[in-house]
């Protein structure tokens, strides 16, 4: 069995070399060892996930590439709105992908705060605007049969995949890995 | 000699070591070395334009970039709605590399009323730019850009040492029975690997709105509240280890008189402060994630007095092994 690496880069060390100039180095299954250790740590990392500002009330539409391995995914996100403003219930922040949207059932629906009208930001200089950050669901269910709060899926592959989605009513978002494959020698 | 890279990673089970020959084992680990200057895939830039809803005005984006030190092969992703009744939409892309240079320039993209569309290209970005220029005419149709996406897409594995440290693994030494291995040979694995992981910056956050009519300035903002600071967004970011340091770049303008002040603020941790003069100006900040790996940031605009501030561009670079 092989996992994808969860190695932390923080401590990365960018100059050593394995053997070096040691002289005569004995063969070693330790230095094959370290040698695959790193390039496999490379090949799985996870990819730091992009945190997009902007101010959209209604849908875009963007990408995220994803490291071999992935499975599924979520999305931490922003709202803003004018706290005490007049109106109804906001609408909820719904997320499409490729892979997880084909039917109307799978789009995945993330509740609203119920106060004020609007998702801009407080670009404008409004005083009382409320920002809240909120996690799409963390709940797997791949095939639901109706539109609930749940992960995104993504097909497991050797490679990076390039994941078209879209989102509604956010004024930021990050797109982030929410699991990988248990072993990367069944794909 | 061949140089080749297998099209999807070569996973080596754990059980094969020790009970192979190396010479069996290394020249698998080393395709995967060229498999991660072919395939590994951060991308450069990932922005949600803060745009303008129905827009004629053909806009211009400028983003502050750190690319490949190999003068990379990327795609680009553009995504753009087009608002109603239909747009025939340009993309044109430069890069500023002692001057603008036109490294893309598509043919009209037509946009079905009301449809999204998704253009897809790819261009060389050269070692040495500092800048993108996104520019998406539409000869008067009203679009709406929703974003961009840039990721390395090399077209092969080069020969030689490149200028990021990448060393490419060919077969003519190892790929005959009985040859010898030498310690470089092991050595390079490394080598090559970190030097694709650190070469490849990784965009950890941006905002980015047009530089000719932006969406928001300061001038939006309560006047009254001159000297203050604003919040202009606000987002998560997820990052793969521990404590960092991230370059950050901002790129705005003023009406007159001096520079206006950005702010990108880890919520409870530490804060950049950057002018919006007409130049890209560029701070390292610490951010230190939480037990899940996030951070929050908070981008800020102090409102100056009398004068018009207004963002263009506000990035960050993370590069793997670079800690506080």
């Amino acid at each position: 069995m092989r996992k994808p690496s969860k190695r932390d880069w923080s401590d990365l060390d960018t100059t050593s070399e394995i053997i070096g100039e040691l002289a005569a180095p004995p063969a070693s299954v330790a230095y094959l060892g370290q040698a695959e250790a790193i390039v496999h740590s490379v090949a799985t990392a996870p990819y730091a996930c992009c945190g997009h500002m902007y101010d959209a009330q209604g849908e875009r539409t963007h990408a995220a590439i994803l490291p071999l391995g992935v499975n599924h995914w979520r999305v931490a996100f922003t709202r803003c709105r004018i706290h005490g403003s007049a109106g109804s219930q906001q609408s909820p922040t719904l997320i499409t992908s490729a892979s997880s949207g084909a039917t109307a059932a799978d789009v995945v629906t993330v509740p609203a705060q119920t106060v004020g009208t609007y998702g801009y930001m407080d670009v404008t200089g409004t005083t009382d605007a409320v920002v809240k950050h909120q996690r799409s669901g963390a709940q797997v269910d791949d095939t639901p049969a109706a539109t609930k709060d749940r992960q995104l899926e993504l097909t497991e592959t050797l490679r990076p995949t390039v994941e078209a989605y879209t989102i509604e009513q956010s004024a930021g978002h990050c797109v982030f890995i929410a699991g990988r494959t248990q072993d990367l020698e069944t794909l | 000699m061949t140089i080749g890279s297998p099209t999807a990673y070569d996973v080596i089970p754990a059980a094969e070591f020790g009970l192979v020959k190396i010479g069996n084992v290394l020249p698998r680990i080393l395709g995967n070395v060229n498999y991660l200057y072919m395939r590994h895939q951060p991308s450069l830039v990932s922005v949600i334009y803060l745009t303008t809803e129905n827009d004629t005005s053909d806009p211009v984006y400028r983003i502050p970039i750190v690319p490949s030190a190999d003068g990379l092969r990327y795609t680009f992703r553009h995504t753009t709605e087009d608002s109603g009744g239909g747009s025939t939409v340009v993309y044109t892309v430069d890069e500023y590399d002692s001057g603008w240079n036109t490294i893309h320039t598509s043919a009209g993209q037509v946009i079905a009323s009301g449809a999204t569309d998704t253009y897809e290209h790819t261009a060389t970005i050269s070692d040495t730019a500092t800048e993108l220029r996104i520019t998406i005419g539409s000869s008067g149709d009203d679009i709406t850009p929703h974003g961009l996406l840039v990721y390395p897409d090399p077209a092969s594995v080069p020969t030689g040492t490149q200028p990021s440290g990448f060393v490419a693994y060919d077969d003519g030494i190892l790929g005959t029975t009985n040859n010898p291995v030498t310690t470089e040979h092991v050595d390079r694995c490394r080598q090559s690997a970190v030097a694709v992981l650190r070469d490849r910056r990784q965009m950890v956050v941006s905002l980015v709105q047009d530089t000719g009519t932006a969406r928001y300035d300061t001038g939006d903002m309560n006047a009254a509240a001159v000297t203050l600071y604003r919040r202009i967004g606000s987002t998560e970011v997820w990052l793969p280890g521990g404590d960092c340091t991230v370059d950050v770049y901002a790129l705005g303008d003023v009406s007159s008189g001096a520079a206006g002040k950005v702010r990108l603020v880890q919520v409870a941790g530490d804060n950049v402060e950057l002018d919006l003069d007409g130049t890209v100006h560029t701070d390292t900040l610490t951010l230190k994630p939480d037990g899940d790996g996030f951070v929050r940031l908070d981008a800020y605009m102090q409102i100056p007095s009398g004068r018009t501030a207004t963002l263009r561009a506000l990035v960050a670079y993370w590069r793997p092994g670079d800690a506080p």
